[in-house]
């Protein structure tokens, strides 16, 4: 349920701001872009740019906090 | 193929059916791979719920299989889901498509002022699980 939750959050995100995409990845359908990325556990969210990663799902105010965080 | 059962399916075509406005779901890349084949037949069936308001598209130039939407009131939003939209991603699709359609998020208000303040493009990748 933590990857449908993440998911929820994110879409609603950016349903409300434009300059956010998104592209949901199913690491065991694309094993080699997780190994490539290193992705250990699900669900993890990668921004770019700045390449920070955030594991697991957190609450909607921390979410828009880190991506606000990640433009700078 | 049916991925649901007669009771759900009904509901889920009752939601679909009144959407807001039309959206088109695009299935991109070559037929040969597994998972374009296994997305195109949940794809169509989607569709099929709801021929009214849903569409889709093939496209078979694209490397990587993936899966995005587009409607005629909401181009800006940018989803895209890689993989074959079942288990809990079928119902994150269903969720993408209400949003194109115009339906609107709900947030807070905390989360919708932070969100404003966004001024340069970020793209974010979500690593999941269909389980």
């Amino acid at each position: 349920m933590a990857c449908a939750q993440m998911v929820h959050l994110a879409m609603q995100c950016a349903a409300l701001q434009p300059l956010l995409s998104l592209a949901i990845i199913q690491v065991d359908q694309f094993p080699e872009r997780g190994q490539e990325l290193n992705i250990l556990g699900v669900p993890t969210t990668i921004l770019e740019p700045g390449s920070q990663r955030l594991q697991g799902v957190v609450p909607a105010p921390y979410f828009a906090g880190y991506l606000l965080q990640a433009q700078t | 193929m049916s991925y649901l059962q007669n009771q759900d399916e009904h509901a889920l075509s009752q939601r679909l059916a009144s959407l807001p406005s039309a959206v088109e779901v695009v299935v991109e890349g070559s037929i040969e791979h597994p998972i374009v084949v296994e997305t195109l037949d949940v794809v169509s069936y989607l569709v099929s719920l709801s021929p009214e308001t849903l569409s889709y598209e093939h496209h078979s130039g694209a490397l990587d299989p993936k899966v995005w939407l587009q409607s005629q009131v909401f181009r800006s939003l940018d989803i895209t889901f890689w993989g074959v939209p079942t288990g809990l991603e079928f119902t994150a699709l269903v969720e993408a498509i209400e949003l194109y359609s115009g339906i609107a998020p709900q947030t807070d208000v905390t989360t919708r002022s932070l969100l404003e303040q966004i001024s340069s493009r970020i793209a974010a990748s979500i690593f999941v699980s269909p389980t």
